[in-house]
């Protein structure tokens, strides 16, 4: 049996009012490739971060090679062999790729040779395979060249063990694919790799061993082969996972509930960033809209919802055309679930029932002449918070205490309760966990068979392939064609994401 | 090893607490410096301290400058729950007491009553709109409200001084100020044997109109959410430069209306020296009193006994400075306890060595 190449004991770590980390153990054998597997909030990421040195444990032993070791900084990380790509990059956007890898990296000396430099990082990038330009700026990169940066910003530092945080996150199927080859690769070059994630069709495909963490315990570690993943997922959530049922539509008749027309805008540093979007929703449809994140699918809600000025184009809602601020697309019937639940979503630090009223305090009967009808206001707020679920110490307590899944059932509870026609949702599961999820999938299916249209923008392949009845694919701010989903495949939807139109004559070529 | 936690709630107790344990303590290395300058420590504070709290005459006074250091505090906090910084109280306060000085002059002959609602309206129209320009260049170009609200201080600052020099000033004497308002100007004493005006009835329906405008009206609410997340409430339809706008004015109306107050009711001419630094304090005092309008008007009484005190001692024979490095230390600990408020600090014992016990 190969060696222990990292060893963590009894770990625990604490912050104010949860236990992150409960007494967690982990082995990762040298050259493996190791999934760590778990809900959000499960205590990956902190473990992690304290084998990196960004936090320090409350107790326990990190074990390299056998040998008790003390992380206090990413540097003494790295100089233990150990380096991570996190899932929110650390580069420096407006230097380039060589200057991002030698950044904070003393062993450079005063001067850099550029010469030797560039030859070191071609050098890994020909012997990994990891495609990169050297003099290319960080800005101007793709998710997937940006993470190939990360990457061989690590092996530069000699790292032994590669820690990847969500990697696949950002990626379109065929660059996830291809991050997998670069790991076996890895692997069979010695390097040990630990996988963070909570898909489980890609640990099954690049694991050697899996460890579940479940509320901060470590809960199994077991070899892939020993397992299946209805068996993780079990392990994972702490019971079986629910299937969501959806009836299959017929919605050809249904009058158009959202039109758009040659849509244009531009994004806060004045580049384009909605280029001549051409869409129509369907009453009770889901649309899907997949992307890279970034190629204007923010600023697409931004616009449906008149948060951001249009530059050219119509949106029709109901066959009527809506121009203005917000407040004139909430009249119509438009709802929003914004990407960001705590800075748009919600006032943080107004109360729960401040919160989910503030879609209905302007109108009666909440509103009486100039003043809110605080037990009115009361009333209606509590019942909102009951019908949605939302678990709170108090209706008097501050949003920003809730957790991410109730916080979600709050934003829900405000916007669908005022019966939309069209809700836009955006990132609607990001960061949940996997009974959150299956709750608000719940709701929009449910919204869905009232006829609502929705148009559901999110990076979650699975999600879009479930919930939508058809897709579309943003990219650069232009828009594919809708389709129905059934005559998408996952390939075509990975070629579109990446700005390539798929045809059948390139297949061979791209593959 | 020491951890610093940051409490989830303060409880009132702990805010009292830390408070007396913060003035006590101002007050200890007070009497230091008092001893060093051969004073009796103890003797100076429970004389400042009986004239200022227990006398009829120290606490009359107190009530009277409850008047204009509510009102400017007040001033602070409406543009302070709009997320904004208003700086400019002090300039703010002196527009108001010009605006009213240039119509207790021009209109002497008037009847009282409509005098006097001319110079209140005078008063809180032209602060209103000078604290209205200061937020301009915020809402269209992004620059910081805090800049343009003290820059715009020193500009009004320097009007007082043209008005009480120059354009005003009063020819029968030599001093810096404006003639005498006419009787109609002048706002009536309410309660006989003090200074106290009619300005203390005007001030409180102002504090009671404040709080229902927050806490309970529709526009208070909207004016909170931009406050507290500006992103946030134009998600939910409301607009935020209008309240940008509308909290700016009103912050600036209640500071004129603070200056009309103190030239009408007790001062009855225009002086650079009208104010003993109210807008500053102002902001001290929302600040302690934690942007909560019931609390503003407890916290203004106190800080008026801390200025009324050193006006006190002058008139026992101590030099000025002694008076504003006591005045200083007292700001300076309650500020500086304010963070025990907020956080907690406890000792923790290094579990490594429970663990290697556990081990051996």
């Amino acid at each position: 049996m190969a060696e222990n190449y990292l060893e963590l004991k009894n770990i625990r770590k604490t912050f104010p009012g949860i236990i992150a980390n409960d007494n967690v153990s982990l082995s990762v054998q040298e050259g493996e490739i190791h999934a760590l597997l778990g809900e959000n909030g499960a205590g990956k990421s902190t473990l992690m971060n304290i084998l990196i040195g960004l936090y320090f444990p409350d107790s326990g032993q990190v074990l390299i090679k056998g040998k008790e070791v003390k992380i206090k900084s990413p540097k003494d990380a790295i100089f233990n062999g150990i380096g991570m790509v996190h899932q929110h990059f650390k580069l420096v956007d407006s230097l380039s790729v060589a200057e991002n890898i030698i950044i904070g990296w003393q062993e450079q000396g005063l001067f850099i040779k550029e010469k030797e430099l560039l030859k070191k990082i071609k050098d890994i990038s020909i012997t990994y395979d990891l495609e990169i330009n050297p003099e290319a700026i960080v800005r101007d990169l793709s998710p997937g060249e940006k993470q190939r940066v990360e990457i061989v910003k690590m092996l530069y530092r000699n790292v032994e063990m590669l820690i990847l945080d969500e990697p696949t996150s950002v990626l379109t199927p065929q660059e996830s694919r291809k991050l997998f080859v670069n790991l076996r690769d890895m692997k069979a070059r010695g390097k040990t790799v630990i996988f963070i994630s909570h898909k489980l069709n890609e640990i099954m495909e690049i694991a050697d061993r899996v460890t579940i963490l479940r509320r901060g315990k470590n809960i199994k570690t077991m070899n892939k082969s020993g397992t299946e993943p209805k068996e993780l997922a079990r392990l994972m959530i702490g019971r079986d996972m629910q299937e969501i049922e959806k009836k299959a539509n017929n919605l050809e008749t249904n009058p158009d509930i959202l039109n758009l027309k040659g849509l244009s805008a531009i994004n806060d540093e004045g580049r384009l960033c909605l280029d001549k979007i051409d869409l129509c929703i369907k009453k009770g449809e889901i649309v899907g809209v997949a992307g890279v994140s970034g190629n204007g699918q923010t600023e697409l809600a931004e616009a449906l919802t008149g948060l951001r000025q249009t530059s050219a184009g119509t949106i029709e809602v109901d066959g009527k055309a809506v121009k203005g601020s917000p407040k004139d697309f909430i009249k119509r019937g438009v709802s929003h679930i914004p990407e960001d639940r705590i800075g748009t979503g919600c006032i943080p630090a107004f109360t729960c029932i401040e919160n989910v009223i503030m879609k209905k305090y302007d109108s009666a009967p909440i509103r009486k002449g100039f003043s809110i009808d605080k037990k009115t206001a009361h009333q209606i707020g509590m019942e909102m918070l009951s019908t949605y679920d939302v678990r709170m110490p108090s209706e008097s307590t501050p949003v920003k205490l809730l957790s991410g899944g109730n916080m979600q059932k709050l934003i829900l509870a405000r916007e669908l309760s005022c019966n939309p026609k069209l809700i836009i949702a955006m990132h609607p599961t990001y960061g949940l966990d996997v009974s959150a999820v299956e709750m608000v999938h719940k709701y929009l299916i449910k919204e869905q068979e009232k006829g609502t249209a929705i148009l559901l923008i999110s990076e979650d392949l699975d999600e879009l392939l479930t919930l939508s009845d058809s897709l579309t694919v943003m990219f650069k701010g232009k828009m594919t064609e809708k389709r129905d989903i059934h005559k998408w495949t996952i390939d075509e939807i990975g070629y579109e994401m990446m700005g390539l139109n798929y045809k059948e004559e390139e297949k061979e070529a791209l593959c | 090893m020491l951890k610093i936690e940051r409490r989830r709630t303060t409880q009132l107790s702990t805010a009292i607490i830390v408070a007396v344990i913060s003035i006590a303590l101002s007050l200890i290395i007070a009497a230091v410096v008092l001893k060093l300058m051969d004073y009796e420590p103890l003797k100076v504070f429970s004389i400042t301290f009986q004239k200022t709290y227990f006398r009829k005459a120290g606490i009359l006074e107190n009530i009277l400058m409850i008047i204009p250091l509510s009102l400017c505090a007040l001033s602070v906090v409406i543009a302070a729950k709009a997320g904004l910084w208003n700086i400019g109280v002090e300039g703010q306060f002196f527009a108001g007491a010009i605006a009213a000085t240039g119509i207790a002059l021009a209109f002497p002959n008037l009847p009282s009553p409509l005098l006097i609602t001319l110079m209140f309206i005078a008063g809180a129209a032209a602060a209103g709109i000078i604290c209205l320009i200061s937020v301009l260049p915020k809402v269209y170009l992004g620059i910081s409200e805090i800049l343009t609200t003290i820059l715009m201080n020193s500009i009004i600052l320097y009007f007082v001084r043209f008005f009480v020099y120059s354009a005003w000033k009063d020819p029968k004497t030599v001093a810096a100020q404006t003639p005498e308002f006419s009787a109609a100007a002048k706002l009536p004493i309410l309660i006989e044997g003090s200074r106290i005006h009619y300005g203390i009835l005007i001030a409180f329906i102002i504090v009671v109109a404040s709080q229902y405008f927050l806490k309970k009206s529709v526009y208070g609410f909207e004016l909170r959410a931009v406050g507290e997340n500006q992103k946030g409430a134009a998600y939910a339809g409301i607009n935020a430069k209008k309240y940008f706008f509308l909290s700016m004015f009103i912050s600036g109306c209640l500071a004129g209306v603070a200056g009309m107050l103190e030239v009408s009711g007790i001062v009855h001419r225009l002086q650079p020296t009208i104010s003993a630094d109210y807008g500053f304090s102002a902001f001290v005092i929302a600040w302690i009193a934690r942007l909560d309008v019931l609390a503003i008007i407890i916290i203004s009484y106190m800080f008026a006994g801390l200025i009324v005190a050193g006006f006190k001692m002058q008139m026992m024979g101590f030099p000025g400075a002694v008076i504003f490095m006591i005045k200083g230390l007292i700001l300076l600990f309650i500020l500086g306890g304010e963070i025990l408020t907020y956080f907690k600090f406890t000792w923790v014992k290094k579990d490594k060595k429970v663990l290697s016990k556990k081990e051996n």
